[in-house]
């Protein structure tokens, strides 16, 4: 379980608030990350959690999932108690440190 | 023509140098490899391999054989360890794992190091034998440029259409957005200036110095080089406020 990046503990929580298999859970989450230009290797709890509240819950409703806002709101609160695991470094963190941000 | 040519080779060293060297001092404090490679990119490139073109120019046919093929032996050289510090930039910034880009980097160092010593080499004979420069010798290592900064644009463009949607949530800086999309922008600016170099060269069979259009290229290069290095490594304050407030009119416009 320690192991276990960010992105597939959020989608195992989405699976099991949801009626969603493993990979609808886990495609939903993909079709959600990309549209917020996320990377799931990379993404952090705190960015999964802005998806989760404003991406995730048009991309469950629009698979017929009930009370989308809902869950989502329990899938931030899962995601508040789940600690970054360190990381590679993302192309976004070494243009801000070359450019002096 | 020649002397905005000239003006601008030395702007582009100038600018790269300075850039170059913050970059690397950067690089002793972090102990990061991509401040390294990014500043050995542009040190070699504009504090090495552009002075000596522009000693090789300045001293012309009256300076001795072994100091005029010196020099273009140095300037080769830092051109090639450019080329290899930018593509090892590329990689570990936009995917260190990943196998492809690797490979791209191994037949990037490989290939272009067997061109630098075929390019050497026919320099050598036509200086010493007057023996004509095979057209090899006249590309030298303008397709691996062509490659390496298509590349590196290509990477810059997509990461910065990625920024753009996580700007719209919050989730980027929109300094930081605008960084990759600059430093894509000037690298594909660079990308077709050097193809359209490498097409002219091809069409003609040998490299037009002291061609109008031929210059116009290389001073358009020199100078977009010159703004996407301030502009992305040490931008002025008043660029960055300027990105901040576009940035938030976009965001109470949208």
């Amino acid at each position: 379980m320690a192991d276990l990046t960010v992105f597939e503990r959020a989608c195992e929580s989405l699976e099991e608030l949801t009626q969603l298999s493993r990979l609808e859970a886990r495609g939903t989450m993909r079709i959600a990350l990309k549209e917020a230009g996320l990377d799931p290797a990379s993404v952090r709890a705190a960015e999964l959690s802005v998806v989760a509240g404003r991406v995730l819950p048009d991309e469950l409703a629009a698979r017929g999932v009930a009370d989308a806002v809902s869950i989502c709101e329990r899938l931030r609160g899962r995601l508040s108690e789940i600690q970054d695991s360190a990381g590679g470094e993302t192309p976004e963190a070494v243009f801000a440190r070359l450019g002096g941000a | 023509m020649e002397l905005l040519m000239v003006g601008s080779i030395v702007l582009c060293a100038l600018v790269g140098t300075l850039v170059g060297l913050k970059l690397l001092m950067l690089a002793t404090r972090s102990h990061k490899f991509p401040e390294l490679a990014i500043g050995v990119t542009l040190v070699s490139y504009a504090a090495l391999s552009q002075p000596a073109v522009l000693a090789q120019q300045a001293l012309g046919e009256e300076a001795s054989l072994g100091l005029r093929f010196g020099l273009f032996v140095l300037g080769i050289l830092s051109l090639y360890v450019s080329l290899v510090a930018l593509s090892l930039f590329t990689w570990q910034v936009f995917g260190a794992e990943s196998r492809w880009r690797q490979a791209l980097v191994a037949g990037v160092a490989v290939t272009a190091l067997i061109c630098t010593g075929l390019f050497i080499r026919a320099t050598w004979l036509r200086l010493t034998a007057n023996a004509p420069m095979p057209l090899y010798g006249q590309l030298g290592m303008t397709p691996h440029y062509v490659l390496t900064f298509g590349w590196m644009s290509v990477e810059s463009l997509r990461y910065y259409a990625r920024m753009r949607r996580r700007q719209a949530l919050g989730l980027a800086d929109p300094v930081v957005a605008n960084r990759f999309l600059v430093w894509g922008a000037g690298e594909g600016v660079a990308t077709l200036v050097v193809l359209v170099l490498l097409v002219v060269t091809v069409a003609q069979g040998q490299m037009l110095v002291d061609d109008p259009f031929v210059s116009g290229c290389v001073t358009l290069a020199g100078l977009v080089n010159a703004l996407v290095w301030w502009l992305t490594f040490t931008p002025p304050a008043a660029y960055l406020r300027w990105v901040q407030g576009s940035a938030a009119q976009g965001a109470t416009d949208g």
